[in-house]
């Protein structure tokens, strides 16, 4: 078994990087959140998720580009996420050997 | 629906410029969406979550402090001072304590000197606008007992200076005096100058309407001339140009308006003057004792005040031969502009003023040389590292000069908001048009800035080179901050301190001297009740009556519907009120000897009265009894005298009823002598040293006057003014009352600005204290907080907490007594020098001097006690680490 490479993504950078995925084409700081809160039941900080987006793009997992504005926002431009393949590359990595570690264990944790 | 604006503006400075947008975009699109559910808890969230971006983003700051940053080759000095400045500003947000401390210092000093230049600005800079002033000649009289320094002269006095002073071939002079205008219905009293000899064209003044008033206007033919003065124009006569070449009824007369002279001439008390008129007939042929006329001139091409002087000397004297009987010992003086502007104690006080905030902005700038050298001592290490790794000696200065002119900026603005204040109160507190007229003009702002720019230079060159000088390397081999080698720097701090006790305290003395004399002058006892008593100045318009019986009958009627006031406890009147006008002198013989004219006759203060006048007064008579209406009916005069003149003139005070007196106000002749019937208590000026007044009281029935000052007793005086008012005008519709008020408020507008310049010393002797206890305070803290490791093995030693105590408080006190020592030498000389200026108190009065001395050893005490405190309780343990 070839040992990974790969980086190694913190448990938060992982959720944040998921919840870039299913924001699609509207992954910004808002959307992000509420699918944390939403799918991961988890109540975050706008302040915790740009960091972490911030540290993402830094290892390249990510990258950003600024979007439109709308009066809602005060006519300030959005800045929309998308996973780069690289990022793709170390989620699915690591979304692996979470499975494996997991494997066997189903009865135990109880989860379906 | 607002966003909430401050969360928004600190992070628009302090995130980072790539997520900006992005990041309150989002806050905002949120607060949209719950903005809905409630408006408070949407703020409350947008807050919480704005911190939390904050604290988990970090906070960005635009240009990173540059501390070790050597400067590229070719690096502009523009970029670095602009880097200088941006730190010099910061300094405010990371050292405040310091930097406040510091632009408060400033701004207290700046403040005191820019206020006293707003006094300069007036007197010395703008002056007034005569053409060539340095070749005006004032002539003042004298007479053999006048204080004055500078008396009018009578007209022919006029006449004879202006014909036979060769050094003044041009002479005009002025008199001040009030003249009814009636226009119409309304009557009105105004305040006018009076001139001959073309004073206006001698002056240059300047017409912003029309022209100005010359000869032609003096001559006895010459249709009516009067020319107002701008302010009279604009408030009543709207600024119209239609004004001009309008008719008005002065005194009875029609006077035609010539022209508006223009606004320069307003200042002190020519801001009062209403109109100007033209003096018609000949001088020569003018009363002789009416001294009120003020006389200037023009030197000729090559004359000087000396000769001019000579030359007036000359004409006094035999003016005084060839009229003995109205100038015996009169002589005269000539004066330059200068004295014509102020009198001499006047500039003696100025000057004073000066001298003081010179000192307070020397002891400013002494504690902010302290607090420079104690910042500097502890960054020392961080100086030397930057020293070492390539930053020019040159460069760490300009630095250090660069902040400190920061400072002096904050300070500077500060200093003048400081000086508005001060003038918004001194307006407030004062009458004398003088101080109604400072203000801050571009000069005032530009001495501020003067100022602001050379004391940072002069407070933080010195302790900067200093500091800089010292060996990089014995700097970066100190353990700490803490040790003994700044003691060069504790020196100088010490010297300084010595200094600023030693500024401080003859600014105490002086202030201290010049507080009491001007309460010595105020505290003065009038001799009658000045408390409860309502005053209007009134004249019976000669145009309108012409008969004594007239002018008799008007006043009685005046009286009368006067006393009828509800309210109105007495009514009286009087040509002057003692000690507040200027009275009649009168030269006077006892008994009924002839006219001796080689004698030197004694003088006196003559004042008519009612008889009412002792009781409404509540002036006590001391012997024989008051004026009574038998003594009103009875044709013999009768006059009371003042227990000076008993005291003088008469032997046995039981003679003095009943002798005769005459009195020679000199225009009248012969007269019939009158006898004293009572002797009054002695009346006392402020501000005049010497023997109370001496006082001739004549009965109004036996004088029949015109003009008179209408006092009337009540219990609240100030709630029968307009009733007063009314009432005059009921029965003597063509006689205005002038200047209707409290003979209260009359003492204190007269005294005003004594009260002022003593408040002014007593705010600057504060401030004084103030900064050398904080200086000291400042020191003493330093020092403690360096010699830490000494006093800790002191106390590991074995010294108790009050060895350590006497040691610290003894250092401050003996610096205090260094600087007690210096000041007190100081003070006496600069108290000798304006013991002309003191009233009551000698420049050396010695519970002066021992009240300073104990205020300093006090201040020094209290500033050591906190110090003192810290040294005691140093653990001798933490301390020798």
């Amino acid at each position: 078994m070839a040992m990974a490479e790969t980086q190694v993504l913190g448990e938060f950078e992982q959720l944040v990087l998921l919840g870039v995925l299913h924001c699609g084409a509207e992954a910004y700081g808002v959307p992000i959140c509420g699918e944390l809160e939403i799918r991961a039941r988890r109540r975050v900080s706008l302040g915790a998720v740009y960091k972490t987006l911030d540290r993402l793009e830094q290892k390249h997992l990510v990258r950003s580009a600024l979007g439109p504005a709308t009066a809602a926002r005060g006519g300030r431009r959005k800045r929309i996420y998308h996973v780069t393949e690289l990022g793709l590359k170390v989620l699915r990595s690591s979304l692996g050997a979470v499975a494996r570690m997991w494997d066997g264990l189903e009865t135990v944790l109880g989860v379906p | 629906m607002t966003r909430p604006r401050i969360p928004r503006a600190i992070l628009d400075r302090f995130i980072e410029p790539r997520l900006r947008d992005a990041v309150i975009g989002d806050l905002d699109e949120l607060f949209a969406v719950e903005h809905a559910d409630g408006a408070l808890r949407a703020r409350t969230r947008y807050w919480v979550r704005a911190a939390g971006v904050l604290v988990r983003l970090g906070v960005h700051l635009p240009a990173r402090h540059k501390l070790l940053e050597q400067p590229p080759n070719g690096d502009g000095m523009i970029t670095t001072f602009w880097t200088d400045i941006r730190h010099g500003a910061r300094l405010f947000v990371a050292q405040p304590g310091y930097a406040v401390a510091a632009a408060l210092t400033l701004a207290l000093a700046i403040g005191a000197n820019t206020l006293i230049f707003t006094m300069a600005n007036v007197l010395v800079l703008k002056p007034l606008p005569f053409d060539n002033p340095d070749r005006l000649a004032w002539i003042f009289g004298a007479g053999r007992e006048e204080t004055s320094w500078r008396g009018p002269v009578s007209l022919p006095e006029y006449a004879a200076f202006r014909d036979r002073v060769p050094a003044i071939p041009r002479l005009s002079a002025r008199q001040r005096k009030t003249f009814t205008i009636s226009d119409g219905g309304d009557a009105e009293r105004v305040l006018a100058h009076v001139v001959i000899g073309d004073l206006q064209g001698l002056w240059g003044l300047q017409a912003a309407r029309g022209r100005r008033l010359e000869s032609s206007d003096e001559q006895s033919g010459a249709p009516l001339a009067v020319v107002l003065s701008h302010r009279y124009w604009r408030t009543k006569f709207g600024a119209r140009d239609n004004a001009v070449g309008r008719s008005v009824r002065i005194n009875g007369e029609f006077h035609t308006i010539v022209g508006v002279l223009s606004p320069a001439i307003e200042r002190g008390n020519f801001a009062e003057i209403d109109i100007w008129l033209p003096y018609r007939g000949d001088p020569a042929l003018a009363s002789r004792t009416d001294r009120s006329w003020l006389a200037v001139g023009r030197l000729a091409e090559g004359a000087t005040l000396e000769t001019a002087h000579a030359q007036v000397v000359v004409v006094a004297e035999s003016l005084a031969k060839a009229h003995p009987d109205t100038s015996l010992g009169r002589t005269a003086r000539v004066g330059s502009t200068r004295d014509a502007m102020g009198s001499p104690d006047m500039w003696i006080g100025f000057a004073l003023l000066i001298t003081v905030v010179a000192l307070l902005m020397l002891l400013a700038c002494a504690n902010i040389m302290n607090l420079l050298i104690a910042r500097l001592i502890t960054r020392r290490p961080e100086l030397a590292v930057r020293t070492a790794l390539g930053a020019t000696h040159g460069r760490v200065v300009r630095q250090i000069v660069v902040e400190s002119l920061v400072i002096g900026l904050v300070g500077g603005a500060l200093g003048v908001a400081l000086a508005r204040g001060g003038l918004a109160a001194i307006h407030a507190v004062t009458y004398e048009p003088f101080f109604q007229q400072l203000s801050i003009d571009w000069r005032v702002v530009a001495f501020a800035a003067m100022l602001a720019f050379v004391a940072p230079l002069v407070f933080a060159m010195a302790p900067a080179m200093r500091i800089l000088r010292s060996d990089v390397r014995t700097a970066l081999n100190e353990a700490s901050t803490r040790s003994m080698g700044s003691r060069g720097a504790g020196r100088a701090q010490s010297a300084l301190v010595v200094a600023q006790v030693a500024l401080a305290v003859p600014l105490l003395v002086v202030a201290g001297l010049i507080v009491q004399s001007m309460q010595a002058i105020t505290r003065v006892d009038v001799g009658y009740s000045v408390a409860g008593l309502l005053s209007t100045h009134l004249e019976i318009p000669a145009w309108k009556v012409t008969t004594d019986d007239g002018v008799d009958r008007m006043r009685e009627s005046i009286v009368q519907r006067v006393t009828a006031i509800p309210g109105a406890r007495g009514v009286t009147l009087a040509t002057n009120l003692p000690a507040l006008h200027q009275p009649l002198v009168v030269d006077f013989t006892i008994g009924s000897a002839r006219r001796d004219s080689q004698t030197d006759r004694p003088t006196a203060d003559l004042v008519v009265v009612s008889s009412s006048f002792f009781e409404v007064m509540q002036l006590p008579i001391v012997a024989g009894r008051a004026f009574t209406a038998a003594d009103a009916a009875s044709p013999a005069p009768v006059a009371i005298v003042s227990q000076e003149i008993a005291r003088r003139f008469f032997d046995d005070s039981n003679r003095v009823i009943g002798s005769q007196v005459s009195l020679e106000p000199g225009n009248q002749g012969a007269r019939v002598p009158a006898t004293i019937i009572g002797v009054a208590s002695d009346v006392h000026v402020p501000g005049l040293q010497g023997a109370p007044r001496r006082q001739f009281y004549l009965l109004d029935a036996d004088e029949s006057i015109r003009s008179f000052y209408l006092v009337v007793r009540a219990e609240r005086p100030q709630a029968l003014a307009s009733d007063l008012r009314a009432a005059i005008s009921e029965v003597a519709p063509d006689v205005p009352a002038y200047q209707l008020r409290t003979v209260a408020e009359a003492f204190d507008d007269e005294y005003s600005t004594n009260r002022l310049i003593s408040g002014l010393f007593a705010a600057f002797a504060i401030l004084a204290v103030l900064l050398a206890t904080v200086g000291l305070y400042a020191v003493m803290s330093h020092a403690v907080s360096q010699r830490r490791q000494e006093i800790a093995m002191r106390i590991a030693l074995g010294a108790s907490s009050r060895d350590v105590a006497a040691s610290v408080m003894g250092r401050s006190l003996r610096l205090a007594a260094c600087g007690l020592t210096l000041g007190l030498i100081g003070a006496f000389a600069l108290a000798a020098s304006v013991r002309s200026a003191l009233y009551g108190i000698g420049p050396s009065d010695p519970a002066t001097y021992v009240a300073v001395a104990a205020l300093t050893a006090v201040a020094a005490l209290m500033a050591s006690w906190i110090p003192t405190r810290r040294a005691m309780a140093i653990d001798p343990v933490l301390g020798l680490r």
